[in-house]
């Protein structure tokens, strides 16, 4: 087990740089998920941290020992591919013991520890099948068990949840956090899902285009996103965003939203500043509240538990804000999030209310968080 | 509505004949110059016929043929060389192949170059070959005399065709050129479909290259492996152009192997009878040793 120390990392590919000046120290134990859109850069960092591939420059130290230059089999780390990456013609147990025969290790040795770590994920009844018999959940077991076995100092995991499908992988989610908490090794996960990023990780980085957006807790990444990117990139749905233009009628900066004017708890210094107002989905109620307005849903999808409802944004207030990934909203919309809604919606008009203390604000040109 | 005729292969429940209709062609083709050419010669081999002759009347069934083949030295030195031929010729072909599919998996910069130029001894016509190969070895103007002579290792021009181990080595030499592209092609494609992830996971449990090759390149190319060498195998067994444009079998039979001697006894001494029994002593060969390979070639993927 160590802590992890990457410096000023940077990598190129001809003109393309795919990684801009990298640096973050990861603590011994810690459980750190790099997440961001693909091709923001957070694989081919893991895969410089395993040693597959070459950084343009920078350094990186492994419990204090500079492994910048190491071959990978040098770095006591262990890696858990996306697709799992087990040897088709080896039986589950030779495929768990490999690493260590590789090291020449003791094979009574290899013996009792591929059975000690079979039984930690429950695979003992599988040593002896090979890849193609299993599930893909077992798979993922023993891929994860090939890792453990070496007892490396730290862990890498790129995407090893992608290939499941969807209730398994909150089931393994789950799995590897309390994996993590009982075997106590230092962790780097990379994923493209926010959700997954949001449940595992003690801290997540947060990319994009190669350079790090974000590096904070989950709930402070929620709580305080650092820009737009940011912001819209964590929660399910994403942050809705209005445009606005601060005006100051007496003490305090106010913006035009629907239709109102809604104060708001910022320096004087905003005023005449455009900027884009940040409004969580699930911050939006049924019902009155501080600033109240009624509208005519687009449309309204239920959940349950829970009822999204589309709301058409007034022109003035329509934010050109370039979403990322998947992530394809409409600038014209926003959802509103409502839980257990008892509000019925009477000839096709609902109240909504929200407060403007929930607001975030972003300057609209740089993109980042104004406080 | 009147019914006719018409024949409404749409119908789920004539979908296959569409399939029958499809494979007709190609069965009777089969049927034709395979299957009725064996047929006649499994029969033949239990007469005793010279010119083998469609319009003549059978003659009594006999066993002669195979009592004579399995006593006679020819036979039995003609295995041999086969046996000898198959071994090293399909050795080589499989060092030299993989090896050569090895370097050009790699990226380099020619690749596609280099890569045409591994393939280039498949796509020349076999006796082009071989009369090339015959020039060289040559015993009185050959490149390989004056090479080895240069290069020390003899002092003394060989004659290359006059002296039985040196024959056998010539043809061996022009066969394993001939033979080695195909298994180059076909583990270039089976090296294609390793995933890279194999290596690199290999490569972070600390495995170095010798280690990679034989835990994870060897066995991933094992299905392949088994099909190309029953190929190369049936293709050593069964080549006759190689051996017979640059020795005809000779000298003392040294290179005379089992299609050649079945060439030699049908069209050179018109013993069709026996040379059909040498065929299907042959093709049993064959079958079985293709069998013994293929049949444990599926519990491996």
């Amino acid at each position: 087990m160590a802590g992890i120390h990457i410096e000023r990392v940077t990598k190129s590919y001809g003109q393309l740089a795919v990684l801009k000046d990298f640096s973050l120290e990861v603590k011994d134990g810690e459980f750190v998920v790099f997440v961001g859109p693909s091709g923001c850069g957070k694989s081919t960092m893991l895969k410089i941290l395993a040693g597959l591939e070459e950084a343009s420059s920078g350094s990186i130290r492994i419990g204090g020992r500079d492994v910048t230059d190491l071959a990978p089999g040098d770095r006591d780390i262990a890696m858990v591919f996306q697709n799992y990456a087990l040897y088709p013609h080896l039986t589950v147990r030779k495929n768990m013991g490999f690493g260590l025969k590789m090291r020449g290790t003791d094979s009574t040795e290899i013996d009792r520890r591929v059975t000690d770590a079979a039984k930690i994920l429950g695979v003992e009844h599988l040593l002896d099948r090979r890849p193609k018999a299993l599930s893909g959940g077992q798979r993922q077991r023993v891929a994860l068990g090939r890792a453990i076995v070496r007892e490396p100092q730290a862990f890498l995991m790129d995407e090893p949840l992608s290939n499941l499908d969807a209730k398994l992988r909150v089931h393994t989610r789950a799995e590897i956090s309390a994996l993590h908490k009982r075997l106590g090794v230092t962790t780097i996960y990379v994923t493209h899902d926010q959700i997954e990023a949001m449940t595992m990780a003690d801290r997540i980085v947060i990319m994009r285009d190669g350079i790090i957006q974000q590096i904070a807790d989950p709930d402070t990444m929620f709580r305080k996103p650092a820009n737009l990117f940011v912001a819209g990139f964590i929660g399910s749905p994403g942050m809705n965003f209005l445009r606005a233009t601060v005006t100051s009628n007496g003490a305090n900066p106010a913006v035009r939203l629907f239709g109102h004017e809604v104060p708001l708890q910022a320096s004087q210094s905003l005023a005449g500043r455009d900027v884009v107002v940040g409004l969580r989905p699930e911050h939006i109620v049924a019902g009155p509240g501080p600033v109240t307005f009624e509208v005519t849903p687009r449309l309204v999808e239920s959940l349950g538990s829970e009822k999204y409802i589309y709301v058409d944004v007034p022109s003035e207030n329509r934010a050109e804000v370039a979403r990322s990934g998947g992530d394809e909203r409409r600038t014209d919309t926003i959802i509103a999030r409502l839980i257990n809604p008892d509000e019925r919606i009477a000839d096709g008009r609902i109240t909504l209310s929200f407060d403007p203390a929930r607001l975030h604000l972003f300057d609209a040109t740089t993109q980042a968080s104004i406080e | 509505m009147k019914p006719r005729f018409s024949l409404d292969l749409a119908r789920p429940s004539r979908r296959h004949w569409l399939g029958y209709l499809l494979l007709a062609p190609a069965v009777l083709l089969i049927g034709l110059i395979i299957i009725y050419p064996l047929i006649v010669s499994v029969d033949i081999s239990f007469q005793n016929v010279n010119i083998a002759r469609l319009d003549q009347p059978r003659r009594p069934f006999t066993t002669a043929n195979y009592e004579r083949l399995f006593a006679s030295g020819d036979f039995w030195n003609a295995s041999w060389v086969t046996l000898k031929l198959i071994v090293i010729v399909s050795l080589f072909c499989f060092v030299i192949g993989l090896a050569t599919a090895l370097l050009v998996n790699n990226k380099f910069k020619g690749r596609t170059f280099a890569r045409l130029l591994v393939a280039l001894p498949w796509a020349m016509p076999e006796v082009i070959a071989v009369v090339i190969f015959a020039w060289m070895f040559d015993s009185s103007f050959g490149l390989m005399n004056w090479v080895f002579i240069k290069l020390g290792f003899i002092d003394t021009t060989i004659n290359w065709f006059s002296s039985p181990a040196a024959a056998f080595a010539v043809v061996c030499i022009t066969m394993i050129w001939k033979g080695y592209p195909f298994v180059s092609i076909m583990m270039l494609a089976g090296l294609q479909s390793i995933p890279e992830d194999f290596y690199n996971a290999a490569r972070v449990d600390g495995a170095n290259a010798w280690q990679r090759l034989v835990n994870i390149t060897i066995p991933s190319l094992m299905p392949v492996l088994g099909v190309t060498l029953v190929l190369v195998m049936l293709w050593v067994f069964r080549d006759f152009s190689i051996i017979y444009v640059m020795t005809g079998g000779g000298p003392l039979k040294a290179t005379q192997s089992l299609s050649i001697m079945t060439y030699e006894q049908a069209f050179g001494f018109f013993k069709m009878g026996y040379a059909s029994a040498i065929g299907v002593v042959t093709l049993i060969i064959c079958v079985i040793a293709s069998r013994l390979m293929i049949g444990r070639a599926p519990d491996n993927i």
